[in-house]
C-alpha cells in the first residue's frame, strides 16, 4: 500500500514554505498564535479547575429547560433541555476531551514510535510492522472505535486504547520515515564504529532525532483525536451519560435544533475553537522543526 | 549485452516486489478478518449469553455456542467464517434475523451514493480552487481558500452537518433534515435528500486536499514548459487544466484513494445526523444492540472494501503517471 500518513488526518503535510512572507503576514501570524495559546489556556485551566471553580454541578437541575446564553444570571452560556448548566457541562466536558485525547496520543505516540523504529533498522520486522499497520489503516477511525465500545464496552480506558490503536500508525510511519533517514548520518556511522550496541544507538543516537517530528506532530493528531473522541461521543458510544461529553451535548441538542440552536452551536463552538486552537500550534511547531 | 543483464534484473526485481505486495496483501486481509474473529471472543462475557440473552435455558446457550463454534479455537472460527465468506455467506444476524449480507446489500448502495457524490463535489471544488490558489497564490483569492480551508479542517463533519440543516433545511426549507429519499421516488428527490449529507462530507475532504493540490501546482507551476506553453499564447484554463494538474495531481490521486476510508468513516456519523438508512446507522445500531454477528460482517466488509480499493489506486498510479515506481 501506499505510504502516506494516516488518512483521517488534516493535511499537516503542507507545510507553508514560502519564507518571503511580508511583515505584516508574520504579525497576523503570531496574533493566531496567541489567539490559540489564550484559547487553549482558558479550556485547560477549565478542565483542571472544572472540580473547584464557582458552577454548577453538571449533572443537576438548575432551571428548568433550556434558556439562551446572556440571558439569566449566574449561568451566562444558559442551561440545556433539563435545566442542566452549560458552563459547568462545558468544563466537565474539556476534561474527558483533554484526558483522553492527551493519554491516547502519548500511548499511540510510545507503541508507534518503537514499533517505526525497529521496522526502520529491522527488515523482517518491517514487513509485519507493516502489514500490521495496514491492517489497522483499512479499519476507518470511527468504525474501529465502535468495533471496540461493542466488544469491550464504552468508557475512558477503551476510549484511550480505541484512539491510541487509531494514531498508532501515524506515528509508526513518521517514526520509520525518519528513522531510515537518520540511521546514515555521519554521527551515526561514527557511533556505530565505536563500538556503540545496537540497542544503545537506537535509543542514544537515533531516538533524539525521530522524537522531534513526532512531537511536533503529536499536537497535530491530539487534534483529529479530540474530533474522533467527540465523534464517538455523539454517537453515545463514548464516556456513558450522566457524564459530560463535548459531542454529548452535541448529540443532546439536535432534538431542539429547530427550537434553540444555541444548545448545538455552543459546545460545537467551544469544539472547534479548541481544534482550530491545537491545529494552529501543531502547524507552527511542525514548520518551525522543518526550518530547523 | 548490457541492456539484456539490465532489463533481467529488472524484471527480477519487479516479480520480486509485486510478491512482496502481494504476500502483505494477504497477510493484511488475514490480519483484518482474523481480527474480526477475535473481537467476538474477546468480548467480555459469554458471547452465548450477549446472543441468546441472559434469561436462556443452559441447553439454548449449548445449542448457540455449538452454532457460532464458540467452544473451538479461534483459529477454527476464523476459518469457518472465511470459507463461508469466500463464497458469500457472512453468516446470520441475530437481531435481525436476516442474513447478514443481505442487510449489506440493501445498506451499501445508500453509503456508496453518499461517498460517490461527496468524492465528486470534492473533485469539482477541490481542483479548481487549488489551481486557481496555485496561480494567484499570494492574491487575496489565495489567501482566503487558505483561510477557508484551514479553518473548515477543525470542524468535524457532523458539526458541518448540523450547521447545515440548520441554515439550509430549517432555515430556508430547501432540503429536508433528515430521512432518505430511494432513488425509485425520483431522481430528484433522491439527490435533494442526499445533497447535505454529500455536501457536509465533501466540505471536510475539499479542506484536506485543496491546500495539498495547491502545493504541488506551486511547484509544477515553476516548470519550464510552462513558460513555453504561455510563449505559445494557451488561455490560462487551459494551462491549468492541461498541463498543470495532470504532474501536480499524484498525491491527490493517491490520497484519494485513502479518502475512501475517510469517507466511510465520516459517512457513518453523518448518516446518524441525517437519519439514513445505510451502512453507518445499521453498524451503530449493531453496537447497541450487541449484534455481534452483525458487526463482525460490516466491519470485515468495510475493511476489505478498503483495502481492495486502495490496491486499484496503486495499480492506477504508474499507468496514469509513466515514470512512478510501482512500489
Amino acid at each position: 500500500m501506499t505510504l502516506t500518513a494516516r488518512t483521517d488526518d488534516p493535511p499537516i503535510l503542507v507545510v507553508p514554505t514560502e519564507s518571503t512572507d511580508s511583515p505584516r503576514v508574520v504579525r497576523r501570524r503570531r496574533l493566531g498564535l496567541w489567539l490559540a495559546v489564550a484559547w487553549l489556556g482558558v479550556v485547560a485551566a477549565a478542565a483542571l479547575l472544572a472540580d473547584f471553580l464557582p458552577i454548577a454541578d453538571p449533572t443537576a437541575n438548575v432551571a428548568v429547560g433550556h434558556s439562551a446564553p446572556f440571558t439569566s444570571w449566574p449561568e451566562v452560556l444558559g442551561t440545556d433541555r433539563l435545566g442542566r448548566s452549560v458552563t459547568a457541562r462545558l468544563a466537565h466536558g474539556a476534561q474527558i476531551s483533554l484526558i483522553v485525547g492527551v493519554l491516547a496520543t502519548v500511548f499511540g505516540m510510545v507503541v508507534g514510535v518503537a514499533a517505526g523504529m525497529f521496522a526502520a533498522i529491522w527488515k523482517p520486522v518491517d514487513f509485519f510492522v507493516g502489514a500490521l499497520l495496514d491492517s489497522l489503516l483499512a479499519v476507518p477511525g470511527v468504525v474501529l472505535l465502535l468495533a471496540l465500545a461493542a466488544t469491550m464496552g464504552a468508557g475512558v480506558p477503551q476510549l484511550v486504547l480505541g484512539l491510541a490503536l487509531y494514531a498508532l500508525p501515524t506515528f509508526a510511519r513518521l517514526a520509520r520515515g525518519t528513522a531510515r533517514v537518520v540511521r546514515h548520518q555521519p554521527y551515526v556511522d561514527a557511533a556505530r564504529m565505536i563500538g556503540t550496541r545496537p540497542l544503545r544507538l537506537l535509543t542514544r543516537e537515533l531516538l533524539p532525532a525521530v522524537m522531534r517530528p513526532v512531537v511536533a506532530y503529536a499536537v497535530v493528531v491530539l487534534a483529529s483525536l479530540m474530533v474522533a473522541e467527540a465523534a464517538v461521543s455523539y454517537l453515545g458510544l463514548g464516556v456513558p451519560p450522566p457524564t459530560p461529553t463535548w459531542g454529548g451535548m452535541i448529540s443532546d441538542g439536535q432534538s431542539s435544533l429547530s427550537s434553540a440552536p444555541y444548545l448545538v452551536l455552543v459546545p460545537a463552538m467551544v469544539l472547534f475553537g479548541t481544534v482550530l486552537s491545537i491545529g494552529v500550534i501543531g502547524r507552527w511547531w511542525q514548520s518551525k522543526e522543518a526550518t530547523a | 549485452m548490457a541492456t539484456l543483464t539490465q532489463s533481467r534484473a529488472g524484471t527480477y526485481r519487479t516479480t520480486r516486489t509485486w510478491s512482496l505486495r502481494l504476500l502483505r496483501l494477504l497477510l493484511v486481509l488475514f490480519i483484518v478478518t482474523f481480527g474480526t474473529t477475535a473481537l467476538i471472543a474477546l468480548s467480555p462475557g459469554d458471547p452465548a449469553v450477549t446472543i441468546a440473552g441472559d434469561s436462556a435455558p443452559p441447553e439454548v446457550l449449548q445449542a448457540v455456542r455449538d452454532k457460532y463454534g464458540f467452544d473451538d479455537p479461534m483459529i477454527q472460527n476464523w476459518w469457518d467464517w472465511t470459507s463461508s465468506a469466500v463464497r458469500g455467506d457472512l453468516g446470520e444476524s441475530d437481531f435481525l434475523q436476516r442474513p447478514v449480507i443481505e442487510v449489506i446489500g440493501e445498506r451499501l448502495p445508500i453509503t456508496a451514493e453518499l461517498t460517490i457524490l461527496s468524492m465528486l463535489m470534492t473533485v469539482i471544488v477541490a481542483v479548481p480552487a487549488g489551481l486557481y490558489a496555485a496561480y494567484r497564490r499570494g492574491s487575496w483569492v489565495d489567501r482566503l481558500i487558505n483561510a477557508m480551508t484551514s479553518a473548515l479542517i477543525a470542524v468535524p463533519s457532523f458539526v458541518i452537518g448540523l450547521v447545515l440543516v440548520l441554515a439550509l433545511a430549517i432555515g430556508t426549507g430547501w432540503f429536508p433534515t433528515s430521512n432518505w429519499s430511494y432513488i425509485e421516488e425520483g431522481l430528484g428527490a433522491n439527490l435533494t435528500s442526499a445533497f447535505l449529507p454529500a455536501l457536509s462530507l465533501a466540505l471536510v475532504e475539499i479542506a484536506i486536499l485543496t491546500p495539498i493540490l495547491r502545493a504541488d501546482a506551486v511547484s509544477s507551476l515553476t516548470h519550464d514548459y510552462i513558460a513555453l506553453a504561455r510563449a505559445k499564447g494557451i488561455s490560462t484554463t487551459r494551462l491549468l487544466f492541461r498541463h498543470v494538474l495532470r504532474p501536480s495531481s499524484i498525491s491527490l490521486v493517491t490520497l484519494l484513494g485513502l479518502a475512501l476510508g475517510r469517507l466511510f468513516g465520516g459517512a457513518i456519523v453523518i448518516e446518524v445526523v441525517f437519519n439514513l438508512p445505510g451502512l453507518g446507522t445499521q453498524l451503530v445500531s449493531a453496537v447497541r444492540d450487541k449484534d455481534l454477528i452483525l458487526i463482525q460482517g460490516l466491519v470485515a466488509f468495510i475493511a476489505v472494501l478498503y483495502v481492495v480499493a486502495n490496491l486499484v489506486v496503486d495499480l492506477l498510479i504508474p499507468k496514469l503517471y509513466p515514470g512512478t515506481n510501482a512500489s
